[in-house]
């Protein structure tokens, strides 16, 4: 390995051990770890709620809502389960996720019309998945999958489409949607766990 | 592929994590959940073989009245100023604590205690954390004696009406009152059970004054830990 491959795993542990520290700071509700915490993190956290909800006043919220929920939930992280940017931006992602499907349940209801994005026409980001060793590994993996179900997975990762929607946007039957998936998350599991 | 293979817990751990059920089953899949540890670990599992795809993403930096909104909603007054989530909230946190900052601050009341009782010769002790997550209360006992030697260093600053309540669960699960926790000074509660203290769990609930339970804690338990040997 390079020694500026070196490097760089040194200063992505040294940040992974700074954020479990402001982690924990935070749940003894120390202010000035939190601020530093949303310095150090927010932009990577509002790109992801701005790539689910593509507006910009529902991403704010949203990301309001998802420190919140890191600041009251900081004391229930483990660092032996996920790394602290992983378990901060499920949480980001989780919370732009809840608010796109209340949207569109909203939506439904008071027009019985069908809440749709325009078609997300963003390929799954596989050449950016090289900054990592588990990156990497996923990468390999996604790419032994076929091109329609690598789409569906990131509609699904990014824009939180149900399998009834996906079978719209795609023209495909339900069950044929239902199976790709199943199978693409079976062989991705073997793929990453073999 | 068997069938078999594709419809097994993991796999749909992996739908409800790539976000595809429909409202029903997952409210459902999420009633599961609560009970089931192990698809919460499928759950887990899930989070992290996506999770890469997440730092692919390009950071954008947020505007700056996000931050201004979060540190007005996180500040400690805003906590103490709307008591549904201000005094409750921060009990759930003085909870969260747990022993990690129970041992940070043993060594500081080892040194208050020893220099208080000088050699009285108590040889295993408990801190119980505040609000404030520093020492609130001593709790000192000594292997084959009845009695539990409580010391107030720096109570919590409870609501007018609300006592803090030591328990005490035994090896069997029965739950003991042990006392009010003293506001100053000390003062000896009595061990109802004869087994050594050391293997006891103790807990604190914020009770009323007016209305003190005599079998089991009526509140939430904002405080757990055991007595360490000195």
């Amino acid at each position: 390995m390079s020694s500026g491959n070196d490097r760089k795993i040194e200063e992505k542990n040294q940040r992974n051990q700074e954020l479990t520290e402001l982690l924990a700071a935070c749940a003894l509700n120390d202010q000035k770890a939190f601020a530093r915490l949303y310095q150090m993190t927010s932009a990577n956290l509002y790109g992801v709620v701005l790539r689910i909800l593509n507006r910009e006043a529902w991403a704010e919220d949203c990301l309001q809502e998802a420190f919140v929920k890191i600041w009251n939930n900081a004391e229930s992280y483990r660092p032996y389960l996920a790394a602290p940017m992983t378990w901060m931006m499920t949480i980001a992602r989780n919370q732009a996720l809840d608010q796109l499907r209340r949207r569109r349940r909203e939506v439904m209801e008071s027009d019985g019309h069908t809440f749709l994005e325009e078609a997300d026409t963003d390929p799954l980001p596989l050449d950016n998945l090289t900054q990592s060793d588990e990156g990497l590994r996923l990468k390999a993996c996604l790419e032994l999958l076929n091109e329609n179900q690598r789409q569906m997975i990131a509609l699904a990762y990014f824009k939180g489409l149900t399998h009834d929607e996906l079978a719209n946007q795609t023209d495909a039957p339900l069950g044929t949607v239902k199976t790709w998936i199943r199978r693409g998350l079976a062989q991705l599991r073997r793929c990453l766990e073999p | 592929m068997k069938e078999s293979e594709i419809q097994d817990n993991s796999v749909l751990a992996g739908e409800y994590v790539l976000g595809t059920m429909d409202d029903a089953d997952r409210a459902e899949f999420e009633r599961r959940l609560e009970e089931d540890l192990q698809l919460q670990a499928e759950v887990d599992a899930w989070e992290r073989r996506f999770g890469p795809l997440l730092n692919t993403v390009e950071p954008v930096s947020p505007p700056a009245s996000v931050w201004q909104e979060l540190e007005r909603r996180t500040s400690p007054k805003d906590r103490s100023s709307n008591p549904s989530s201000g005094l409750w909230a921060s009990l759930q946190f003085w909870r969260g604590l747990g022993m990690a900052a129970a041992a940070l601050v043993l060594g500081m009341a080892l040194t208050l205690f020893t220099s208080h009782e000088g050699g009285l010769g108590m040889d295993s002790m408990m801190v119980v954390l505040n609000d404030k997550s520093t020492a609130g209360w001593i709790v000192a006992a000594q292997q084959g004696q009845g009695y539990l030697n409580v010391r107030a260093v720096e109570p919590s600053n409870l609501p007018q009406g609300k006592v803090c309540h030591l328990w005490m669960k035994d090896g069997s699960g029965n739950m003991h009152p042990l006392g009010i926790l003293p506001h100053s000074g000390s003062r000896e509660m009595p061990m109802p059970v004869k087994q050594a203290p050391s293997r006891q769990l103790f807990m604190v609930s914020i009770e009323e004054e007016a209305d003190m339970p005599s079998n089991t804690p009526s509140q939430e338990i904002v405080f757990e830990g055991r007595l360490t040997e000195i």
